[in-house]
């Protein structure tokens, strides 16, 4: 044992004196990288984009020196040489490789654990922390590279012989590119462009195993037995294998294996969780293009843009093909609810879906088997963030097409496989310092109030998150996540890993943030979903035209228009902040009260472009689009509640309204009690449309957590067909077919809702800033006269909606279940308000919709009239 | 016998740099392995030591196949080469303590005095070596750990008279306890402590025996003959290069033994003469050898 030791110190120390430069500069590397990644640039003269390219690239300049210095130290003693002189020496090669593999660790391992460990402890992290998160593997260089070019290494006597062999190692791996070598690689069952990006450990790990396999062998064969012709078979072996696992031949592996291995690994038996998970297409019809022709309209082109296929792929579908996005919308019923020390409720995090593979199908009586439609693989989307509507564009060869728009039994199924992510949610304070947030290692969130961001930054050893996610507190839509889907990979293999992450946070100024929410999410479960729709297109051909068939398509460009009688105007109230005000007054009523009306969360002042002209024959009405919605600005801040009503103020003093009735559609009241209990001399009343409410304890507790499952587990609303998004009388159609009766205005259309899936089209961050901004309401403040009017459900049956299924015995259990929750809280409201508020009128208006001015407008003009005279006398 | 090969075979390609060689070296001798650049002698070295593997037949060291040669066999090898790549950033010192950890038998004495005698200084690199000195460090890397066996190719080419001699006398020292394997053209300098020869022509081993059979099998012959006398066609294979001047003759009898034989088998090709031999060096012999083997060369391109 002890000569054994002499051996190896004597190899170690001839190796180390004989690459001492070398061994010098490296070490010298590992020290730059800390120093020049922790410069301050703001701090350092000179020219900042070279600073910039520097910190980013440093870390290559120390592995590529480290991989050149594990190169040279091999060479040193090659095994194939006619001259080298260790060869003659007695020299065990169990010896050798220890003193190799020592050299290694001592010059290029702990060098690097210590660099990292100084990175760390400069980043401000405990010594134990610093030591623990220096180890570890980090990237795909270290693990996937280093075990070949050690191979390389092992092989070439020579630096001239390695550079060769990495060469043609990488001419091999790049084989595929040429499209002459396709052929060939179809022989062998290559299919191209097939990535199986969120399952690629079982890939790599082959690529890995098979690295250290080659290498063992080469030092086996070619050191210790010196069987050269051996050692070079077991090299391209090794590197066949890696190319059939980069490569991998469609009979050996393939999406159905990956997804079955997986799901082998993931899944356990309890299937409960796969009814929890609902998928439905998004849209009544998926849009589409046909290809080649000058499409009409410039959604067409939009889409062909979009779906961005390879040429190949179109030339091979020929002329007059289709394309068409499917848009499948998923909701869960497992959210989470975790409490946040900084914020006074508890917060909702979603599991999530990501998308594994999606493949579509058409089948039909008169097709033998079910034709597989062509996904696009360049799609713009592919890289777009986990969310829950997922598009994927397919392509349709016109013959099929058009065989099969006649033949009415005609499906498209989807057929989904996903991964159903839990979620852990920490919080993390953004003060620059690290926290310790298990699941996602070390964190640290830093304020970058130049560039108005939070810079997060996590550093997690061992076992990974599948995805990691940050968003501010209550801001679903602000959620960024680590990258554009799960990344699977079994614990087993992660012990050794080592990763950061790094998240940006935009516009923190929306809110006060004292903290950000981050999560965790974890692999539970890989699905499989299928969504059928009759048609080609997500209905029936008279419902969803194939494009170019139809004569409405050619009208989508369509007639609608805002036909309120009000001017409109804009009103700055603060430096680059300016408000839409809608203006019905007319001139002939100068001493009529002034009513200033105010919509509800992701409305504009449009939704009462019916009422106002109503109000307006006697009173002065106008109406304000709060900031963040419609044509009013978007700042990135200001979306408290008192800069809201300062808002109003502003509106106020600019057309020199000393005073003004206030009328507020639900979020609206947030504002008017606000108003009510700080601005007393400006306000005369105030009129509350199904708008008082408490929602700081509303959207709390045990009955809101229900009450947003049950929401949640009732079907949505059915998108609107392409035919109903033509015209305002169309979408009277849509309404009626979907049993609401009220419509809402046009104009309030046009400016709120997007006509293609109809859903409310404003920057959903900013509703959510608005939505964090809401107060606990001090009705006691309020001493000008105030009336609530509550729209209250009289019974379940109130609540079914024209396209649920009545016969459902649960989901009639469910509106039971509905019913009493919101009875119970308007019982609440109705009463706190009549009792807090000192001059108050309460009227609750049986059955009326939450628009409950367009659904009994009768009734509410009535109540307004009645209140504005009692507050006249 | 410490190295025999068995039909020995070394291919590269087409080429064969080695054909069917049956080497004898044994144990104890100090044996010359003589031949003209290209001979197949640093093949069969490099054979010997397991740095090239053969394509056909055998070779045994030290009773091992050569292929299964393990670290404790070079224990008793030593090998030197006039082209070794040294650890060359390493200081002369620093070579011989990582040599010194890798042999257990290692002699410290005698690698001091050689050093000493040989007066290599200890903290040059040896990338900044002069060829002997060089030469002289290998050798004293191949020696201090007293060998049993020592393979040396061309280990004096390309040194001064005055190297060389350090270098030899180095080696005399060594003779008695370890067999020699040499290799070289320089055959005069080894002469003195060489016990065996081997002839190596275009990768054939034309003959192998002791150094005494070599001298005694050899004589430079001068006839003085009757009358003018041509060349007999039927003129034995062994005598070679032979010279007809006038009435004289001069060749050189590669089988002699002894003057009365020889006297009688040149009355039968020439009738009366009178001949006188003289003894030759190791060196002339060689010389005689490598110039015959080019006139056979340049005979067959011919």
């Amino acid at each position: 044992m002890k000569r054994h030791l002499s051996v190896i110190a004597a190899m170690v120390k001839k190796d180390l004196v004989g690459l001492m430069p070398l061994v010098l500069i490296t070490l010298v590397s590992f020290v730059v990288v800390p120093v020049i990644a922790n410069l301050d640039l703001a701090s350092i003269g000179g020219d900042q984009g070279f600073w910039a390219m520097l910190q980013g690239n440093i870390y290559w300049l120390a592995f590529y020196l480290s991989v050149f210095l594990m190169i040279t130290l091999l060479q040193l003693d090659p095994a194939d040489s006619l001259n080298h002189d260790w060869l003659t020496r007695p020299v065990e090669r169990k010896n050798w490789m220890s003193a190799k593999l020592i050299f290694m660790l001592c010059f290029i391992v702990i060098p690097v654990i210590i660099s990292r460990f100084l990175v760390n402890l400069s980043a401000g992290m405990g010594p134990g922390l610093a030591i623990w998160y220096a180890t570890g593997i980090e990237s795909f260089e270290s693990t996937l590279l280093v075990p070949l070019l050690f191979m390389i290494a092992l092989l070439a006597p020579s630096i001239r012989k390695f550079i060769m062999l990495a060469a043609m190692v990488f001419i091999v791996f790049l084989l595929p590119g040429w499209s002459v070598t396709q052929p060939l690689l179809r022989m062998i069952g290559i299919e191209l462009g097939g990535d199986f990006d969120s399952f690629m450990w079982i890939q790599g790990t082959v690529l890995v195993v098979a690295g250290l396999l080659g290498s063992a062998g080469i030092y086996w064969f070619h050191y210790c037995r010196r069987q050269t012709r051996y050692a070079y078979t077991t090299f391209w072996l090794a590197v066949a294998v890696m190319f059939l696992s980069v490569y991998p031949p469609q009979g050996v592996y393939n999406w159905n294996s990956a997804i079955a291995l997986n799901k082998a690994i993931i899944n356990s038996a309890e299937a409960s969780l796969e009814s929890q998970v609902i998928l439905e297409p998004a849209l009544a019809c998926y849009p589409a293009a046909r290809l080649g022709s000058n499409n009409e309209t410039e959604q067409g082109n939009q889409l062909l843009t979009q779906a961005a296929w390879p040429t190949a792929m179109i030339e091979a579908a020929g002329s007059g093909a289709i394309t068409f996005a499917s848009s499948v919308a998923y909701r869960e019923l497992l959210t989470e609810w975790v409490e946040v020390p900084s914020s006074p409720r508890e917060q909702s995090i979603e599991w999530l879906l990501s998308r594994v593979r999606t493949e579509a199908w058409l089948q039909a009586d008169s097709l033998a088997e079910p034709v597989q439609l062509q996904r696009s693989p360049t799609a713009e989307n592919r890289f777009a963030q986990i969310s829950a509507i997922q598009s994927n564009y397919w392509l349709l060869p016109d013959q099929l097409a058009s065989s099969l728009t006649d033949d009415p039994t005609t499906e498209l199924v989807l057929d989904i496989d996903a991964t159903l992510l839990a979620p852990t949610t920490y919080e993390l304070p953004v003060d620059g310092q690290r926290h310790d947030l298990s699941a996602l290692g070390s964190c640290k969130a830093e304020h970058d109030l130049a560039g108005n961001k939070i810079d997060i930054e996590c550093l997690k050893r061992g076992v990974q998150p599948d995805l990691v996610a940050a968003q501010f507190i209550g801001m679903d839509s602000s959620r960024v996540d680590s990258s554009s889907r799960a990344v699977y990979m079994p614990d087993a293999i992660e012990f050794l890993k080592r990763q950061r992450y790094e998240l940006v946070l935009e516009s923190p100024s929306l809110l006060e943030n004292s903290a950000v929410l981050m999560t965790a999410y974890e692999a539970e479960r890989i699905l499989h979903k299928e969504v059928v729709t009759p048609g080609i297109l997500g209905n029936e051909p008279e419902i969803c035209p194939l494009p170019g068939t139809s004569p409405s398509d050619t009208t989508l460009a369509s007639s609608w228009s805002d036909k309120s009688s009000h001017e409109v105007s804009f009103i700055s109230v603060e430096p680059g902040v300016r408000l839409e005000v809608l203006d019905w007054r007319r001139a002939n009523l100068p001493d009529a009260p002034t009513l200033v009306l105010l919509p509800g969360l992701g409305a504009t002042a449009h939704s009462y472009d019916v009422l106002a002209e109503k109000l307006a024959e006697q009173y002065n009405v106008i109406g304000i689009t709060r900031r963040g919605v419609g044509d009013s600005s978007q700042p990135n801040r200001g979306y408290s509640i008192d800069r809201l009503s300062e808002d109003i103020i502003q509106v106020m003093d600019t057309l020199a309204l000393s005073s003004a009735i206030l009328v507020g559609h639900s979020f609206g009241g947030e504002e008017l009690t606000y108003l009510g209990g700080n601005h007393p001399d400006r306000v005369d009343g105030l009129i509350y449309l199904d708008a008082a409410y408490d929602r700081v304890s509303a959207n709390s507790g045990d009955a809101y957590k229900r009450q947003v499952y049950l929401d949640r587990s009732l079907p949505p609303v059915p998108p609107p067909r392409p035919s109903e998004g033509v015209s305002y009388q169309a979408m009277q159609h849509y309404l009626q077919r979907t049993g609401r009766g009220q419509t809402v205005p046009e104009g309030e259309i046009i400016a709120s809702y997007d006509l293609s899936s109809g859903n409310i089209k404003h920057n959903g961050l900013l509703l959510d800033a608005l939505m964090q901004g809401v107060v606990t309401p001090d009705y006691q403040k309020i001493s000008a006269p105030a009336l609530a009017l509550y729209a209250v459900p009289s019974s379940p049956a109130a609540l079914m909606e024209a396209w649920y299924d009545e016969d459902d015995p649960e989901l009639q259990g469910r509106l039971e279940e509905q019913f009493s929750l919101i009875s119970e809280r308007r019982k609440i409201e109705m009463r706190r308000f009549d009792s807090e508020v000192k001059n108050s009128r309460v009227i609750a208006m049986e059955d009326a919709d939450h628009w409950i001015f367009l659904s009994h407008e009768a009734e509410v003009l009535q109540a307004m009239r009645t209140f504005i005279d009692s507050i006249n006398q | 016998m410490i190295v025999e090969t068995d039909e020995l075979c070394m291919r590269y390609g087409r080429v064969e740099t080695l054909k069917r060689i049956n080497l004898n070296v044994p144990e104890g001798s100090a044996f010359a392995l003589v031949g003209t650049n290209g001979a197949g002698k640093t093949t069969t070295m490099r054979l010997l030591m397991n740095i090239l593997q053969p394509t056909s037949g055998s070779a045994r060291v030290l009773g091992c196949d050569t292929r299964n040669l393990k670290p404790s066999h070079f224990q008793k090898v030593g090998y030197v080469s006039e082209n070794q790549v040294l650890p060359e950033r390493l200081t002369i010192a620093q070579y011989f303590d990582y040599l010194r950890a890798l042999y257990p038998n290692w002699d410290r004495r005698l690698e001091n005095s050689l050093r000493k005698r040989m007066q290599l200084p200890a903290s040059r690199p040896l990338s900044k070596l002069s060829h002997g000195m060089r030469m002289k460090t290998v050798l004293i890397a191949g020696l201090a750990f007293r060998p049993k066996l020592l393979v040396l190719d061309e280990p004096l080419s390309g040194m001064d008279t005055l190297t060389r001699d350090e270098v030899v006398d180095g080696l005399l020292e060594q003779a008695d306890e370890t067999t020699i394997l040499i290799s070289s053209h320089e055959l005069a300098e080894i002469e003195n402590f060489t016990t065996d020869i081997a002839f190596m022509d275009d990768g054939n081993l034309i003959f192998q025996e002791s150094i005494e059979t070599t001298r005694n099998r050899y004589r430079e012959v001068h006839v003085t003959l009757s009358a003018q006398k041509t060349w007999p066609a039927a003129g034995p294979e062994y005598w070679m290069g032979h010279r007809i001047q006038g009435h004289t003759l001069q060749f050189i009898d590669s089988n002699y033994q002894g003057h009365e034989s020889l006297i009688s088998q040149l009355n039968a090709c020439f009738g009366a003469v009178q001949c006188r031999e003289v003894p030759m060096s190791l060196r002339e012999i060689s010389k005689v050898l490598i110039r015959e083997s080019r006139d056979k060369k340049q005979g067959v391109m011919a």
